[in-house]
């Protein structure tokens, strides 16, 4: 038998992968193989269902802008200078948002401002949940003093970890990153959205095609304990994004809100996230950013 | 015929039938499409290299009177941003791309009126004379008859006359969809029917040129008519084994008359795999970076692709409606590490130059295409005066002072 056909038969039977078992799967020259039982891993959580979310952000500081209505979530982005402001700002947010989920700050920046604030990161987060905020936008789980302490952290003070991600490429083996990560998961137990891929672009040297299908499909094969494998929909691009949901990827984020006239030559943002789903033979469910479905 | 029957006659390198293939692009899943068409290019190309040539794109004029409704580039007669390139201006180019290690041109332009067969014929002439060893690889099908028309010469002749001339190869471009119903919505039939383009590349052949083949899909067509441009083009091929290449893009609506949205990244590849599985008696088939990006164009190395293309160091057709990607020579060859192959340097025969030749010289990286002239630069070749004109626009412009670059 095949390493690859003894790994298949390992994920039909939900026996654990060995070490051995993912060097063998980052190192393989098959690509598609390895998006292939990727893909098999996806299909026994999601069958063909993908869901996507549009996400409308908004910055810390000047008037808020006309949000739209169909947004799933209203987004916060960018480091605040204090707890107040901070404060404020979500309140403002969500005063507007009605219904629409609030996410807002990097789990990162917001430990740095505990510190800066002298308060305990709990403490924080807990007056942050008192101004109306839901959702901690992502946990950069690479920039995080003490990942497992922060989560717990946020989760206690009852705060959603929008997404797990990683703030840049994985320093060192990416295998042992994503080991590191289920561990995590073991540990907190909460979290519910891994994104694999890196948030932040190196400008004159992007990722390559090979190395993204690659990351994402072993996040769905070794990360097996977090339900969604998540890919960005602004930063990779409608055809990367697309073909990762053929590598195990279940769930696609900040897909843009319709607002102003659509480029020519391009579908309004909804539908052309749905157009792309569709044609990879999968489900679009349009869903919020606390995992409603909305059809 | 069940999928799995087809996928195990690819997978013995049986020919495919129209209906087999479409059964195949329409049910089999990517992955195994996937599988197929790599164990394919394998079989041809076994020692895991990828080519990629170092060459420009240039579109010496962007008058055209064909007026393609899927096309961004063209210009009218008479209007005032149409160009015609100077002889200097297609000199400095091919200078530019010599010193980064290219080896030929891609010359295309539009059906100008005011360009006379005598016209190509000078410039390869005189080209050839600066640049013995450089290749022309030049023109299109549709050209090709647009000079026929013109000169009121037989396709045969006219091809004749060009090798005479200078002319190396012919690239495969207006081919779109082979197929006359596509044509005539695309508004395309008029420069080249179907059998007329099929025929200029057996007359190439026949006069001992090699050329490429293409396919621009996702605009009117089915899925049968993808299915059979291909495999009409692989008929010619078992004709005359001509082809030395198979390139496919996605149709690219923006500034179009004909509008619409792109093909997505996985029907892209889905067709990649299925041509590779089709055209058997193909060698090499192109990943289109410059309409994919890189990254999907990259992929295409695990979906029936050999090839990397161009750095193209210009482009200006696609650019005009809407893609913009670039990848100069260092980051075509890290994609093709990257992905496990070997990068090695071809010419349009696909004969092997050896490696990567930022590797053994100095060459500055490229972050940006170039295009055919700097904005504004809107003068007029003084050889032109030489060349009779058709059209009223076109004589007058003869009439007004002429300036060089």
């Amino acid at each position: 038998m095949t390493a690859f056909a003894e790994i298949a038969r390992k994920l039909d039977a939900d026996d654990p992968l060995s070490d051995a078992d993912a060097l063998d799967l980052a190192s393989t020259q098959d690509l598609v193989g390895l998006a292939e039982l990727a893909d098999r891993a996806r299909r026994r959580r999601h069958g063909t269902q993908t869901t996507f979310v549009r996400v409308a952000e908004v910055s810390l500081a000047g008037p808020l802008p006309d949000l739209p209505g169909d947004a799933g979530e209203w987004c916060l982005r960018g480091a605040p200078a204090t707890l107040e402001s901070a404060q404020a700002r979500v309140q403002q947010l969500v005063a507007r948002a009605g219904e629409v989920p609030v996410s807002a700050f990097s789990l990162a920046d917001l430990e740095a401002l505990a510190a800066d604030e002298g308060l305990s990161l709990r403490a924080l987060l807990e007056r942050l949940r008192e101004a109306g905020l839901e959702l901690v936008a992502e946990a950069p789980v690479d920039d995080l003093q003490d990942a497992r302490a922060s989560i717990e952290a946020a989760n206690m003070s009852g705060l959603t970890v929008a997404r797990l991600t990683f703030g840049g490429e994985p320093r060192g083996s990416f295998v042992r990153a994503l080991r590191d990560v289920a561990a995590l998961q073991r540990q907190v137990g909460v979290l519910r959205v891994f994104q694999p891929l890196p948030r932040a672009v190196v400008a004159g040297q992007p990722t390559t095609g090979y190395a993204d299908v690659r990351q994402v499909a072993l996040a769905r094969l070794l990360v097996d304990n977090i339900d969604t494998i998540q890919v960005d929909w602004l930063v990779y691009g409608p055809k990367l994004a697309q073909v990762a949901l053929t590598a195990g990827a279940d769930d696609l984020d900040r897909v843009p809100p319709a607002a102003g006239p659509v480029p020519e030559g391009r579908r309004n943002p909804r539908d052309e996230v749905r157009w792309n789903i569709e044609a990879t033979g999968q489900q679009p469910v349009e869903r919020n950013g606390r995992f409603d479905l909305l059809g | 015929m069940t999928i799995d029957s087809l996928a195990a006659k690819a997978r013995a390198g049986e020919r495919l039938s129209g209906p087999e293939a479409l059964a195949l692009y329409r049910g089999a899943p990517l992955h195994l499409l996937g599988r197929l068409a790599d164990a394919a290019r394998a079989r041809l190309h076994p020692d895991r290299i990828v080519t990629y040539i170092i060459d420009r794109n240039v579109n010496y004029t962007n008058v055209c009177v064909a007026r393609c409704r899927f096309c961004a580039f063209y210009r009218e007669v008479g209007a005032s941003d149409g160009y015609v390139l100077g002889f200097d201006e297609i000199y400095r180019k091919i200078d530019e791309t010599i010193a980064v290690g290219g080896v030929q041109l891609l010359l295309q332009g539009g059906h100008n009126p005011d360009l006379p067969l005598s016209w190509y014929e000078d410039l390869f002439r005189a080209i050839k004379q600066r640049y013995p060893s450089f290749r022309l690889h030049a023109l299109s099908p549709p050209e090709v008859i647009h000079l026929s028309r013109l000169s009121r010469l037989p396709v045969a002749e006219v091809v004749d006359r060009l090798v005479r001339a200078g002319l190396d190869s012919i690239p495969g471009g207006g081919a779109e969809i082979l197929v006359d119903r596509v044509r005539r919505l695309l508004h395309c039939d008029g420069k080249a029917t179907a059998d007329e383009w099929i025929d200029v590349m057996r007359h190439a052949h026949r006069a001992g040129l090699r050329t490429t083949a293409t396919m621009m899909y996702g605009t009117v067509e089915t899925d049968e008519e993808r299915i059979a441009h291909l495999l009409r083009l692989r008929d010619l091929q078992d004709e005359t084994g001509g082809f030395t290449a198979f390139i496919t893009w996605s149709y690219q609506p923006s500034h179009t008359a004909l509008g619409g949205a792109e093909a997505t990244g996985v029907d892209y590849l889905r067709t990649l795999a299925v041509a590779r599985l089709v055209l058997d008696n193909f060698d090499n088939l192109q990943a289109s970076w410059v309409t994919q990006g890189g990254k999907v164009g990259q992929l295409s190395l695990a979906f029936g692709a050999n090839d990397m293309g161009s750095v193209m160091i210009e482009e200006n057709v696609v650019r005009a409606a809407g893609a913009s990607y670039c990848m100069d020579e260092v980051e075509i060859v890290r994609n093709i590490e990257d992905a496990g192959f070997i990068p090695q340097r071809r010419n349009m025969h696909y004969e092997r130059l050896g490696g990567p030749m930022f590797r053994e010289r100095e060459i500055p990286r490229m972050h940006n295409l170039a295009t055919a002239r700097r904005d504004g630069d809107d003068h007029v070749p003084a050889e032109l005066m030489n060349y009779p004109a058709r059209s009223r626009s076109g004589r007058r412009q003869r009439e007004r002072p002429h300036s060089d670059a």
